[in-house]
């Protein structure tokens, strides 16, 4: 007990994101509406879905903006069980800033929601009024949903699947976090020479493999359901797939050399080379590129600015701590695995 | 012996094959379109979190029976010296 406690505590930590992360609800959101056109001048009613609306879900207002003119509904109707249905009659007017997207606002019980670039304004040759005179009373859209308690943010494209923080993103940090720790052996072999060392070293560079794999499976198939691609072209994307590679090259060194003491050595100097060749891959490069999907990198911002609110962060760091563990603990049964080998083959 | 031993092989390639199976259809799982009504609504994406974690439980299992099989080599291999 005393020896194993980490083990435990993986356990517990990993339970407890697992019942949190699965259980907590989402806020409420707007889910999407049944049409992205609307036309200048014309009445016309929109349906607005509403995603976990609650009980007493009560729509004080409906508008749409592009920053620079706010439309609000003639009126709403809301179906009780998660339909909006709004009536706008924008007027663009003859000239000025009327194109680009307009975004959704729905204002319930005190907050405001958005749903960004939700629709595009067709101008109409019969609106000849200048748009200047249309310039309504600018809103005050800055008020969101409050920081609620127990429950996850309710992101555009993202919608439950924000949940995946919890079980995608710890696979990367606990990729990195073994292998920092397997070069650190690595460079331990290469200052005392002994055999554990090197032994430890290789079989948190396996396990860390197999989290790398995990990342790369489950990454593809979050990125199918929402960004629409099983792989697509991103500076990170890339950048881990050269770094999986340099490591499966790590693993196929190991098997072709023969003379234990050679392949410890060769390997610890090639791995002890390659993690920061790696970190710079997988972390730098997307950082300084141009544009990347993944949050955190390119002209992108992170998850911590706008998506990590308090409630996921009460599960984001237990369940990084607790994945990083579980692996470790992994690693450690490769580890006694392979020493009772040594052991055994070396009399 | 021999025969046993193809047996045992027949088996595990079985166990490969409903493994890949699963594999798949949770894939298509995914994949499968919702309805007009859910996609209005957001369609929750519930789904994606239960096949990362599925794919996640899959990997870590993959390694529990490598591990059991080498285990039970090098055990053999013990008992042969005995």
């Amino acid at each position: 007990m005393r020896k194993n406690w980490w083990k435990y505590l993986a356990v517990l930590l990993l339970l407890y994101v697992l019942a949190g992360g699965l259980f907590t609800p989402l806020k409420t959101g707007i889910g999407g509406t049944d049409r992205l056109k609307i036309t200048s001048m014309d009445s016309q009613q929109v349906q607005i879905g509403i995603y976990n609306p609650g009980a007493d879900f009560r729509v004080e207002n409906v508008l749409i903006s592009n920053g620079n003119l706010n439309f609000t509904s003639l009126n709403n109707h809301w179906d009780g069980k998660g339909m909006l249905k709004a009536t706008f009659a924008p007027r663009l007017g003859k000239t000025g800033d009327g194109g680009g997207l307009f975004s959704l606002y729905v204002k319930a019980n005190g907050y405001w929601m958005a749903y960004p670039a939700a629709f595009s304004i067709e101008r109409n040759p019969a609106d000849t009024v200048s748009s200047n005179a249309l310039r309504p009373e600018q809103s005050n859209l800055s008020a969101g949903v409050p920081d609620a308690f127990r429950a996850f943010p309710n992101r555009q494209v993202l919608y439950e699947s924000i949940r995946n923080l919890l079980f995608h993103v710890p696979m990367w940090f606990t990729m990195i976090c073994l292998l920092l720790l397997s070069a650190w052996h690595a460079t331990r072999y290469l200052m005392k020479q002994h055999i554990d060392a090197d032994l430890r070293s290789e079989s948190l560079a396996r396990v860390a493999v197999l989290t790398g794999f995990l990342g790369c499976v489950t990454g593809s198939v979050w990125a199918r359901v929402t960004w629409g691609l099983w792989w697509p072209s991103d500076p990170k994307l890339n950048g881990v797939a050269v770094g999986m590679l340099m490591y499966l090259a790590y693993l196929l060194l190991r098997s072709s050399l023969n003379d234990p003491y050679q392949r410890a050595r060769v390997s610890a100097v090639y791995n002890v080379f390659v993690f920061p060749v790696f970190i710079a891959l997988i972390v730098i490069m997307p950082k300084l590129s141009d544009a990347s999907v993944h949050p955190g990198s390119g002209g992108t911002v992170g998850f911590n600015k706008y998506d990590l609110d308090n409630t996921l962060r009460m599960y984001f760091y237990p369940a990084v701590a607790g994945w990083i563990l579980l692996f470790l603990w992994m690693s450690s049964l490769l580890y006694r695995f392979k020493k009772i080998q040594w052991q055994s083959e070396t009399p | 012996m021999a025969i046993r031993n193809s047996i045992k092989r027949l088996q595990f390639h079985a166990t490969k094959r409903a493994a890949g199976l699963a594999l798949l259809l949770l894939v298509q799982g995914v994949l499968n379109a919702s309805s007009a009504e859910e996609i209005l609504r957001g369609n929750g994406k519930y789904n994606v979190v239960a096949a990362v974690l599925i794919l996640i439980f899959c990997g870590i299992i993959f390694f529990l029976v490598r591990m059991d099989r080498r285990l039970s080599q090098l055990e053999k291999e013990k008992e042969g010296k005995l």
